[in-house]
């Protein structure tokens, strides 16, 4: 009799432990990255966009105005903040402390989408990357692992659970590009030729110059730019696409954005907590 | 032979119950350090940045600040100078001198 009582009271312990486990791993489901379960992985597509910054109140209000975004917190891991343009999630802010207060550390941090995130970094790692996080499942996310690359630009190599976003036409406000600003090009596209399987492409730009286009089959994903600006190191940065420039240019500008550089279809903004990205009037050669 | 059924069971019970809650980590995902945005030293970006003052120099004396002496009180402000003075004679007749310049 005591045997079985103290076997059903060590089954109730056991069950209330699991489901306190649970409830805490529930926590730490993040939205997918596609509000659809498409089950269908674009390799070589940048799929979702994260903002690390030390204060996701602040830059809110910026991004709300400039792009119609909304922003709402993740409905199991609160202080994850996800991006909706309409109804459909884009990207996420993610409070990031500074580990030096004197220096802001806001950054974009882009998703390519990879066939086996674990092969991506054996060859990343193969190649001189360090790896900063995982790789670790993040359920509801999928598979993912933040690496800093040969030349030190950041990004996050993921394999999406339940897929990518379908691969649509992009609308004003939605990500259209990404381009990796590289001091050495050759090495760059060596480099993400083994980490993501792309071909790169030279072409001409209308500055008597090339741009570096990464394809996967028939689609280009992404750019290398030749990084001629000595104070500036080698990073990844994503393109919002809007209607026009000029006029997302001066809002930005009146929302406590920094122009940084612009040319006739692109210009790139610092935020007011200093996270850096690209607009794209056109979609243009390198869509 | 039922301790060992029972215990088998409690095992297979923890199991269950630990792989149908395991993987996810628990903790939000960007955790490592990684370091400032690549714009960081572009000379617009600059104005993001603090503004550090160089620390002084431990081998020079810094001079102290003084009190200036207040101006007399009937000294003639700049609107009481005549605007019409002739231009003087600076050099009053020195001859010039070749300082090698």
């Amino acid at each position: 009799m005591h045997n079985r009582i103290a076997s059903i009271v060590i089954i109730l312990a056991a069950g209330a432990f699991g489901l306190t486990g649970c409830v805490s791993e529930k926590a730490a489901r993040l939205t997918p990255v596609s509000a659809t379960k498409t089950e269908v992985h674009h390799l070589g597509k940048f799929v979702w966009f994260d903002l690390l910054t030390e204060d996701p109140q602040a830059v809110q209000p910026f991004y709300k105005e400039l792009f119609g975004w909304r922003f709402a917190a993740d409905k199991n891991a609160p202080e994850y903040i996800v991006i909706y343009l309409g109804d459909k999630p884009i990207g996420g802010i993610v409070t990031h402390e500074n580990k030096d207060p004197e220096i802001p550390e806001s950054m974009w941090l882009v998703s390519l989408s990879v066939a086996d995130v674990d092969l991506a970094v054996s060859a990343a790692k193969a190649r001189k990357a360090e790896v900063l996080d995982g790789p670790t499942d993040i359920k509801g996310r999928g598979r993912m692992a933040v690496i800093r690359d040969a030349e030190g630009a950041e990004l996050v190599l993921i394999r999406a659970a339940g897929g990518d976003p379908p691969d649509a036409g992009v609308k004003a406000g939605e990500w259209l590009w990404v381009d990796l600003f590289s001091k050495d090009v050759q090495k760059a596209q060596d480099f993400y030729g083994a980490v993501a399987g792309y071909t790169p492409q030279s072409v001409p730009t209308a500055d008597e110059d090339f741009i570096i286009l990464l394809r996967r089959g028939s689609r280009a994903y992404a750019g290398v730019v030749k990084l001629k600006l000595d104070d500036v190191e080698p990073n990844w940065l994503p393109y919002v696409k809007v209607d026009d420039l000029e006029d997302t240019i001066s809002r930005a500008e009146k929302l406590g954005g920094i122009l940084l550089l612009r040319t006739e279809n692109v210009a790139i903004i610092a935020d007011p907590s200093g996270g850096v990205f690209g607009i794209q009037m056109t979609e243009g050669a390198r869509s | 032979m039922k301790k060992i059924i029972v215990t088998l069971l409690l095992a297979g019970f923890f199991g269950v119950i630990l792989s149908s809650c395991g993987g996810g980590g628990g903790r939000t995902y960007y955790q490592g350090h990684y370091g400032y945005n690549g714009w960081y030293g572009y000379p617009r970006y600059i104005d993001r940045r603090p503004i550090v003052v160089p620390p002084p120099d431990p081998g020079f004396d810094r001079p102290e600040a003084v009190q200036l002496p207040e101006p007399p009180i009937d000294m003639p402000g700049p609107e009481a100078m005549p605007m019409d003075m002739e231009p003087m004679d600076m050099d009053m007749g020195m001859p010039e001198v070749d300082i090698g310049l």
